[in-house]
């Protein structure tokens, strides 16, 4: 029999859940997102991501806003959106108060909106691109939260793609702005060019050798902000990690941009250093590590999200040095759609703890079933 | 080193914090140690919590005024602000001048924007920073002694104060 096609497990699933019009907003949200692809300059760099922070002249700021007044707010920004399109095409905006807690996690989990969004639905939202490299957030710290998002080590491409975007939204609204300040937002952390620039990187032979602090260590005297996968606060599984500018006013973006990008070839470099070291000196016992990774991958019938991550990162690695097989999903796909809202939206049904670790095993073994040659 | 958080003095306390396993550096002057230990301040990389800015600014509920000036447009005070971690409305920024402008020196380090500006609203704006930018072109020029070349930005320059003037 045929294998599948890559993108077919998707597929099935959404033609189990297909019917009546909620259809639309359940393929814009399980398509595979842009940046979850890879290209080649997908080693180490998984994805660069852009976001400007703007606001209304005339209006308070979203937190201080009653629910009447963000409303008028947001009707005032779909307005706008409507009228814009990203490289011919129009975005869709999803009200966040149409959505079911599941979808807003299947968002936040692909990065498409933020937590603190989720937090208080009324009057917010997001105007997103159908395959995800687009995501205007409405009302969230700030009136508008441009954001772009592209796979791989590409941040002038991600930087035009949010710039042409605000060029044409700026056309239709009165945006918040003084000559020496800037653009004005809610926090004063983000005023100036309302830009912030990160990259989300996979370090895992820099973990391996232990040099992953004194590399990060380094960072912050720098101007850049290091997070986990999943921002502020959260763990670096998978050894994934964001790195971003934390200076907004006093640079023009250009320099941001250049700034973080040699910052991130350096680490790349570093990285692939340390690659080169653990294959000249410890060849055998990384061999081993990845290919245990890719055993328990393959045959595991329960994987937690941490588990998950940690053998993921492992497995990549291998893949990254040559000595493993491609798996069918990307690494991208597999760590962020194997995430608990994800998995429960793709099966359409609520999952407990323990169905979660089941299903999670099932999703990544069909990723990794050894493919017949074609 | 300079002080990552006024990004003015000299940077000579070195603060390790560990979270989540991960140990985190952060390098301050002293004052900006005082006040940021003060604070029971919760360090992690690229987060600037409300406690900070209120540490930044010595605030602390005690000791705000009973009266307080409110911005015009939103209401909120200063301290509500500090409070927040967050202004109010675009006004804020005017009707809080001076405690926004130290404010916002301590976390970016004291520059003026000088990244982009909006098309519609900034047309104007954009003359005048060209100006600026042949102005300077035009002293280093002359410094260089590139006398022709000068001569062609000084033109430039000209034109544009016509335009701008008529
Ligand atoms: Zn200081
Ligand atoms: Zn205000």
């Amino acid at each position: 029999m045929r294998k599948p096609p890559l993108h077919a497990i998707g597929s099935v699933s959404w033609n189990k859940v297909r019917g009546g019009e909620k259809m639309e907003r359940k393929d814009l949200l399980l398509r595979r997102s842009a940046w979850m692809e890879e290209t080649d300059r997908s080693t180490v760099v998984l994805s660069s991501r852009i976001r400007l922070a703007r606001n209304l002249e005339d209006m308070p700021f979203p937190h201080v806003m009653s629910a009447e007044l963000a409303q008028k707010v947001e009707e005032k920004l779909v307005r706008t959106l409507e009228t814009v399109t990203v490289e011919g095409e129009k975005l869709t905006y999803l009200s966040l108060g149409d959505l079911t807690p599941i979808e807003r996690q299947v968002l936040t989990e692909k990065h498409l909106i933020s937590p603190a969004l989720v937090n208080s639905p009324a009057g917010r939202g997001a105007a997103l691109a159908a395959d995800h490299r687009v995501a205007v957030m409405v009302n969230e710290e700030d009136h508008i939260r441009l954001q772009t998002l592209l796979p791989g080590n590409q941040l002038e491409e991600t930087f035009r793609l949010a710039d042409a975007l605000d060029d044409a939204l700026e056309e239709h609204l009165d945006y918040a702005y003084r000559e020496a300040q800037g653009y004005l937002t809610a926090c004063p952390t983000n005023v100036g060019t309302g830009l912030r620039a990160s990259v989300m990187v996979h370090l895992p032979a820099l973990a391996m050798t232990n040099r992953i602090q004194q590399v990060l260590g380094a960072l912050a005297p720098l101007g850049l902000a290091v997070r986990g996968l999943y921002g502020e606060g959260s763990q670096a599984f998978g050894h994934i990690f964001q790195l971003s500018n934390q200076i907004t006013l006093g640079k023009s973006e250009a320099d941001i941009l250049a700034h973080l990008g040699a910052v991130t070839g350096q680490i790349v470099e570093h990285e692939l250093q340390a690659r080169a070291a653990l294959q000249e000196h410890a060849l055998l016992a990384l061999e081993d590590k990845v290919w245990r990774a890719r055993g328990t991958l393959e045959k595991a019938r329960l994987l937690t999200s941490e588990d998950a991550m940690h053998l993921l990162s492992h497995d990549r690695l291998g893949v990254d040095m040559g000595i493993l097989p491609k798996p069918q999903r990307t690494f991208a796909s597999l760590l962020v759609e194997s995430h608990p809202g994800c998995l429960q939206y793709v099966l359409n049904k609520e999952l407990d703890a323990g169905q979660r670790d089941a299903e999670r095993a099932k999703f990544i073994r069909e990723a990794f079933v050894p493919q017949a040659d074609s | 080193m300079l002080c990552q958080n006024c990004h003015e003095r000299e940077a000579n306390v070195h603060i390790a914090k560990t979270v989540n396993g991960q140990t985190q550096n952060l390098y301050l002057c002293e004052q900006c140690a005082k006040k940021v230990q003060g604070a029971n301040f919760m360090f992690q990389p690229g987060l600037i919590v409300p406690d900070f800015l209120q540490a930044l600014f010595g605030f602390s509920p005690e000791s705000a005024p009973q009266q307080e000036q409110a911005c015009p447009r939103c209401g909120m005070t200063f301290s509500q602000i500090t409070r927040a971690g967050k202004l109010g409305c675009s006004v804020c920024y005017e009707a809080f001048g001076p405690q926004i402008e130290s404010l916002v020196r301590r976390i970016h380090g004291g520059g003026q924007h000088v990244g982009k500006i909006p098309g519609r609203k900034g047309a104007a704006l954009k003359g005048k920073v060209e100006l600026k930018r042949l102005k300077d072109e035009l002293q280093a020029l002359v410094r260089q002694e590139k006398f022709e070349e000068a001569a062609i930005t000084r033109d430039r320059i000209r034109q544009l104060e016509q335009g701008a003037g008529g």
